[in-house]
């Protein structure tokens, strides 16, 4: 496990993003994560363009 | 607008103890500085489940880390009169024993310095897109999972 880049079909907003993933990585489902749209994290359902740039976060470790 | 040129925190492997004090050295010239206060964040042996760290190696979002730190840098700015704020950050392997990372706060007196240096580790801690990978002498390994302290 680690950093993965993937492309996919364009998607409207995070909310369907979310679900398009989480079909196609089943693991990923029950996962605590927050999602990021081109590097801010978002609190809410998010509109998307379809050159966005959006990452799944699990909780963070640094420091 | 062009983009705004992000300071790099992040450094290779471990931070040597050298380089802290060289970046002591460094602030000699300063002479409005009467305080630094520094935090090191070492690489504990922790014990989980019967086994013991042997290493971290960190990753990071790198480019979604550096933009959260800047915002951080300038938040800290304006709440205090710093003459100075450095932070290094490891990447990659650290062992036991090694330092992962290098806060670094200077101000002409000591209480700005030191709770600049106090809140910058823990929201280094709260709001980068970095994670600890804790990998034990047997090579399994289990992802860090940050405290209060």
């Amino acid at each position: 496990m680690g950093a993965r880049t993937i492309q996919i079909d364009a998607q409207p907003d995070t909310d369907e993003l979310v679900r398009h993933i989480e079909l196609v990585y089943p693991a990923l489902r029950g996962l605590e994560y927050h999602v990021a749209v081109n590097r801010d994290i978002i609190q809410s359902n998010t509109t998307l363009t379809p050159d966005a740039e959006i990452a799944l976060l699990p909780p963070y470790s640094g420091g | 607008m062009q983009e705004k040129k992000l300071i790099n925190i992040f450094t290779e492997g471990p931070i040597a103890p050298v380089f802290i004090a060289d970046s002591i050295a460094k602030h000699s010239h300063k002479k409005d500085i009467g305080a630094h206060s520094i935090f090191l964040g070492q690489v504990r042996d922790d014990l989980i489940d019967g086994k013991k760290v042997a290493a971290i190696e960190y990753t990071a979002y790198t480019e979604m880390a550096l933009k959260q730190m800047d915002v951080i840098r300038e938040e800290i700015f304006s709440t205090w009169p710093l003459t100075c704020l450095h932070i290094h950050h490891s990447i990659g392997l650290v062992q036991t024993g090694e330092i992962s990372l290098f806060v670094f706060a200077s101000s002409p007196h000591r209480r700005a310095a030191i709770d600049a240096c106090n809140t910058v580790v823990e929201r280094i801690k709260q709001e980068l897109p970095v994670w600890g990978k804790e990998i034990f002498e047997d090579a399994s390994f289990t992802w860090k999972k940050n405290t209060n302290g």
